[in-house]
């Protein structure tokens, strides 16, 4: 004989392999849901920020628009936050001679104190990150935003928020669900700040504007995982 | 013992190891006569080592639950953000600059603060003819010199002043007569057209 045969004692290890496949297996799907579950997912994730900016009062009494501070949303891959000097703007704090330099909106709040402080010491204000994808996701917020896909697509009803939470899952499966069915979520590009827009047939205007613009999101892992 | 003591009482066997040795300080008799430092070596009273060992162990693999979860990321947003800077997107812009006592007219890209890329500016008049070789040379300079700044040292700067100055124009002017690639001669000739 000179075929190799495993020897007949190895045979009482057999089920020892089985369990150990099924642990494995079980250990991966416990990853699997635990990562792709909503809790880990942080929806409603709301930290306190440095400095406790107010949507309701600056989007949605003063209706201003979102880029005048999220400048970058129509040009990059990064909305940008805005930076100290577009806050000084308005809110510019008092100097040596008690008087503000640019304008006087709540210049000596308490409230503004670590934005102030950011103005005078030169250092960034640590706001801290509340919509996070993972590293291996590559978000162009202009591509979408060009496009039609409003804000309140994937944020929610910022101009309502007090305290801005995570609003959406942010999920692979929640993104890809839109980009198989994108024409509920395409609006013409004029009212993609307007968050309150609505229109009587979303379906059938997103379809209409998708015709006319060429749009067809694809869903090839390339387009997010590059 | 003092260093001065020790050197008072000069004898064959006075040979030292070490600073510390000669010093004789109380810590340094401490780590000669004891191989753990106090109480390292004696198990807490009514534990018995086994369990000992397993709470440690247990604490140990504990600690590794806390990279379960992710921590709270902070954005550096800018104080004052550079006119039209958006991230992730170059900027390109045309300028001059002095090599070798001649003006160069570059078309300089830059990535976030960082000069990735610096050619001839192809749209000047006088830069029709400039060799391709100056500018993988200029660029990777550059990259160097913005690595180097970036640690802010006087000494670095001044360095890298003296390199930009004085090294690298006689560099080039050198290497530009060697190899018969003369800046100065294409510059002539792109003058005289």
């Amino acid at each position: 004989m000179n075929r190799f045969l495993f020897p007949r004692w190895l045979n009482k290890f057999l089920p020892i392999f089985g369990l150990l496949a099924l642990a494995g297996a079980g250990y991966a799907g416990t990853l699997f849901l635990g990562a792709t579950d909503d809790v880990t997912l942080n929806p409603g994730f709301s930290p306190e920020q440095p400095v406790p900016f107010s949507h309701v009062i600056h989007a949605g009494k003063l209706k201003m628009d979102c880029r005048y501070c999220h400048t970058g949303v129509d040009k990059g891959a990064h909305a940008t936050i805005p930076a100290t000097s577009t806050c000084i703007n308005c809110h510019s704090p008092l100097d040596a001679s008690g008087a503000p330099k640019l304008s006087a909106v709540h210049p000596a709040s308490n409230k503004l104190k670590a934005l102030h402080q950011s103005w005078e010491t030169g250092k960034s204000v640590p706001w801290t990150r509340i919509h996070r994808l993972p590293d291996f996701v590559f978000f162009n917020h202009a591509a979408h935003v060009n496009r039609g896909v409003s804000c309140v697509v994937c944020h929610g009803r910022i101009d309502t928020m007090e305290k801005v939470y995570q609003a959406k899952e942010l999920s692979m499966a929640w993104c890809v669900d839109c980009h198989d069915n994108p024409d509920r979520n395409i609006r013409p590009t004029e009212f993609v700040t307007k968050l309150d827009w609505t229109t009587e047939n979303p379906e059938e205007l997103g379809a209409k504007l998708r015709e006319e613009k060429n749009i067809h999101p694809k869903t090839n892992c390339a387009v997010c995982h590059r | 013992m003092s260093v001065a003591e020790s050197s008072t009482k000069v004898g064959k066997q006075d040979y030292w190891r070490s600073l510390s040795e000669l010093e004789g300080t109380a810590e340094f008799e401490q780590f000669l006569h004891r191989e753990f430092p106090q109480a390292a070596s004696e198990f807490p009273e009514g534990v018995s080592r086994r369990r000992w060992l397993k709470l440690m162990s247990a604490s140990l693999a504990l600690g590794g639950v806390a990279g379960c979860r992710y921590g709270p990321d902070q954005i550096a947003s800018f104080v004052v953000r550079p006119a039209n800077a958006q991230p992730g997107i170059a900027k390109h812009y045309a300028t001059n600059f002095q090599l070798a006592g001649r003006a160069v007219h570059a078309y300089v890209t830059n990535y976030e603060g960082r000069p990735i890329k610096v050619d001839g500016n192809a749209a000047h008049p006088l830069m029709k003819a400039s060799s391709p070789m100056i500018w993988v040379l200029v660029s990777s300079v550059l990259q160097a010199l913005v690595r180097m700044y970036s640690h802010k040292l006087a000494c670095w700067g001044c360095m890298i002043l003296i390199a930009w100055k004085v090294f690298i124009p006689k560099l080039m002017e050198s290497m530009f007569e060697a190899v018969g690639l003369t800046l100065r001669s294409s510059l002539a000739s792109a003058l005289r057209h």
